[in-house]
This record gives C-alpha cells, sequence and structure tokens, in this order.
C-alpha cells in the first residue's frame, strides 16, 4: 500500500529540477534474468542436479510449466475457460510415441515437432465451437476433448502399440542429462 | 421396444442424480453470478462428514443434522473469506477462486477423514421392480422421488418465503436488490449453505451407489453438460437438463456403443452440450445473456 501512496519518481519533479530529462522508456524488455537463468539451467543444473532433483521436482516443474504457457495463451489472452488441456498433452505425446515407434527413420526432434503439429490440428478441431461461444460455455468443449481422447488412447490398443500396461514409454535418449520421458499415468 | 423403455426410463431416473449436482450449481450462480467448480468438493466433504459421523456412532438423523451444521458453517467461512474479499471481480477471477477452493476442501475433507472408500447404505436395495412388464432400479427410482422432494421443498423456499423472495430479487437485479436493503452478504451465505445440503443429499445419493470417495468430486464435471443443456440459471433447467442427459448417454451407449468400441458415457454427454450449444446457446431455460465472439 505505501508503494501507491508515495508518488512515482518521475512525477516528482526531482528530474526536471537536476536538469536531466527522465528518460522515455517504453516497455523495454529485459532480458538478462531470464537469459542467466536459462544458462544456468543448462549448463550449472546437469552437473549438480541429482536424480530425485531431476525426476521429482525440475522435469514435472518444467512440464507444468509448458502446459502452464498453453492454458495461458487460452484462458489468460483469450478469456477462454478450459478445464481439459491435459487431453492435448496427452495427444502430443501419444503423436510423438506413435511417430518414433511406427516412423522410426525420424529423428526424434522432428517426431516432436510434428507431434506438436499434431496436437495443434486436434486443438484447431475441438477449438471450432469457439468461433460462436466463450468463457464457461467453452469448458465443456474442453471436457469434451479430455475425455474423448482419454477414451481414445485407452480404447484403442493401436495408440499405446498393443502393450499391456496400456501406457507408453521411451527408451531414455543417450548422453542427455535431462531426462526425457514420455511416459503416461 | 420394452428393452428400448426400459434403457430410457433407466437413464431418465439416472438423469436426477445429475439434475441433483446441478441444481447446486445453479442456486450459486443465480444468486451470485459465480459458476462454483467447488460444489463436488463440496458434494464430496458433505458425504464424507455425514459418512464419518455416522460411523463414529451417531444415528442417521444426529448424523444428518450435525452435517447440515457443519455445512452452514463452511458457507459462512466461505462467504467470508473467499467471496466477500473478491466481490465485484470478473466472473473468471471467482470461477479461479473457487477451482482453488475446491482443492481447499477437498484437501481438508481427506485430510480430517482419510482417504478410504466408505460405504454407504441408506437402506434402499439396489433390486430391480418391475411394473407393467418393464424392469428398472428400485435405487433409481428413490433417488428420483428424492429428487422431486427437494425441488419441491426449493421451490416452495424460493417462491413463498422472504429470504427466498430476496433471494430472485438479487438473482434479478443486483443492484436494485441493494438499493433495496437486502444484504447480499447473507443470500449468498443463505445460498452457499442451501447449496452445501443440495449437495449432501446428491453425495448421500451418489455415495450409495458408488461408494462414498474421493472420485465423487468429479460428479461436478458431469454436472456441467446437464447446465449448459438446462441453462445456467434455472433449477427446472438441471432438471430437464440431467433427464436429457442421462437418457440419451444411456441410450446412446445402448445403441451406438456397440459400434464404436463401448463404454462412450465418459464423453457423450460433452459432445451433445456442444450440439445444444450451436442450437441453443443459452440452453433450454437459461437466459439469453451469453457472450458471442
Amino acid at each position: 500500500m505505501s508503494q501507491l501512496l508515495a508518488p512515482p519518481a518521475d512525477f516528482t519533479g526531482l528530474s526536471a529540477l537536476l536538469n536531466h530529462p527522465a528518460p522515455i522508456v517504453l516497455h523495454q524488455r529485459r532480458w538478462h534474468g531470464p537469459l542467466v537463468a536459462l544458462v544456468l539451467a543448462a549448463v550449472l543444473l546437469p552437473t549438480v542436479a541429482n536424480e530425485y532433483w531431476l525426476s521429482a521436482i525440475l522435469v514435472p516443474f518444467l512440464i507444468l510449466s509448458l502446459s502452464g504457457l498453453g492454458l495461458n495463451l487460452l484462458t489468460g489472452y483469450t478469456g477462454q475457460t478450459s478445464v481439459g488441456s491435459a487431453g492435448f498433452m496427452a495427444v502430443g505425446a501419444f503423436a510423438t510415441y506413435a511417430l518414433l515407434v511406427r516412423v522410426p527413420v525420424l529423428p526424434l526432434p522432428v517426431s516432436i515437432l510434428l507431434g506438436g503439429l499434431i496436437a495443434a490440428a486436434v486443438g484447431l478441431l475441438f477449438g471450432v465451437p469457439s468461433g460462436r461461444i466463450k468463457g464457461f460455455y467453452l469448458m465443456v468443449t474442453s471436457l469434451a476433448a479430455q475425455f474423448f481422447l482419454e477414451w481414445v488412447f485407452s480404447k484403442f490398443p493401436w495408440f499405446y502399440n498393443y502393450g499391456s500396461s496400456g501406457t507408453i514409454s521411451t527408451p531414455q535418449p543417450a548422453n542427455t542429462a535431462w531426462c526425457w520421458s514420455l511416459c503416461w499415468h | 421396444m420394452g428393452l428400448f423403455l426400459e434403457t430410457l426410463i433407466g437413464g431418465l431416473l439416472a438423469g436426477t442424480m445429475y439434475s441433483l449436482v446441478a441444481i447446486g450449481f445453479v442456486l450459486i450462480y443465480k444468486a451470485s453470478g459465480v459458476f462454483n467448480y467447488a460444489q463436488g468438493s463440496l458434494l464430496l466433504f458433505a458425504a464424507l462428514t455425514f459418512v464419518t459421523l455416522h460411523e463414529k456412532g451417531l444415528s442417521f438423523p444426529a448424523a444428518l443434522a450435525a452435517t447440515v451444521v457443519v455445512l452452514i458453517a463452511a458457507a459462512l467461512l466461505i462467504e467470508r473469506w473467499v467471496l466477500r474479499p473478491l466481490a465485484n471481480r470478473t466472473q473468471i477471477t471467482l470461477f479461479m477462486a473457487t477451482l482453488g477452493l475446491s482443492f481447499v476442501v477437498e484437501g481438508i475433507s481427506q485430510g480430517l477423514m482419510g482417504a478410504e472408500v466408505h460405504s454407504l447404505d441408506l437402506g434402499i436395495d439396489d433390486v430391480p421392480v418391475f411394473i407393467g412388464g418393464l424392469m428398472f432400479s428400485q435405487f433409481d427410482a428413490v433417488a428420483a422421488a428424492t429428487a422431486a422432494v427437494l425441488v419441491t421443498v426449493l421451490a416452495l423456499l424460493f417462491n413463498k418465503t422472504r429470504i427466498g423472495v430476496s433471494l430472485r430479487a438479487v438473482a434479478d437485479d443486483t443492484r436494485a436488490a441493494l438499493s433495496l436493503g437486502i444484504n447480499l452478504n447473507r443470500i449468498w451465505q443463505i445460498v452457499w449453505a442451501v447449496a452445501g445440503v443440495v449437495g449432501l443429499v446428491a453425495g448421500m445419493l451418489w455415495g450409495a451407489r458408488q461408494g462414498v470417495q474421493f472420485s465423487l468430486s468429479f460428479v461436478v464435471l458431469k454436472a456441467l453438460p446437464v447446465l449448459i443443456i438446462g441453462g445456467f440459471t434455472s433449477i427446472g433447467g438441471a432438471i430437464a437438463g440431467g433427464l436429457i442427459v442421462g437418457a440419451s448417454e444411456t441410450l446412446a451407449e445402448a445403441y451406438l456403443g456397440p459400434y464404436i468400441g463401448g463404454g462412450i458415457t465418459p464423453w457423450f454427454a460433452y459432445f451433445l452440450a456442444i450440439a445444444f450449444l450451436y442450437v441453443r446457446p443459452a440452453g433450454l431455460f437459461g437466459e439469453r445473456t451469453i457472450d458471442r465472439v
């Protein structure tokens, strides 16, 4: 509250008095902080983090942040309430898995990219009703996506490659300190 | 034809269970414009409190009364700590607050009363009954009768009591109601308490059917298509929506399911609701206030 009561520095007239015109800064992005964090995460973390920190905290943290980014696009920017975004996460994971298993010639990054595109296409399909409605009513679309996709991925064995457990997992890529797991559930 | 009628009646009766959950939503949405995501958690909390008290040795009526008292206390706390600080915020803010509230309520219920599955015996056997050569479940019939009684009581409450009239005034025009001296906070307290009691009834019926357990809080998700179809602001709509969802998903499972692999009840209702959105965006009985893009 005290911050609100104190006038901002620009309005005190102090800078004008000292004949220093206040620099006009229009939403200058500060990249230093994120850049340092990124370098630390990419270089420092793998050398100090142990298995527990990676698999229990850091990687889930990244996964949840990514899904949070997707949700922020949907709810934050366009105000469309979604409670079924995990369904689209599943599409991406299952699509990448299907590509890895059935089109082994593709390198992993390409499979991941294509998996993302497939998830986007499915999202587009379920986004069609958003052309007519918005807000809470759209929650039903996201739930339709969630439950329908869950049903598809558990009902048709093609998606989990006829495995007995009904879940999918890929071998960990070698020579990467970061854990990559497509394990669902 | 006999099979069709039996499926239809079974679906309609099961649909009243959805209606019961949806009514709790409608009450709060009408009075405060809040889409209460925590209704499912409240339902779980109510049913869990009742079962725990009953297992601790309280008689059926005593446990019921004690649970109602707990629910009223919960409504007072929620109004004071969640709704009042967020008054006049946007709908999405309040929705997010109830989303958070649902986690708090679930955490408290499981922390205090444990996560194990409790069985709840209401003394109604789930046995088939034959009437006119048609078979249906006795339990579903009792659930439907309960829903009918509850709706009658709510209708009386809204139309014949002073509280009910002020509640309708708030729902109709909040500013006008405020200027007439209606205490909005009191109305919110009452409506959350009533929604809690409706949740208790719904939770007891669902709990008797599938056990009082964590997954009870997910019935809230099935109430959403009911609300879309019936409209967010109409109790009659919640009933009609529940019946439509119950009947159509049972029929779809029986007649459409075998062609596409079965087990389609988890998602069928949502697609039905989307179809309804295209035809009647405000639901069957809702007010036409939907925002268009």
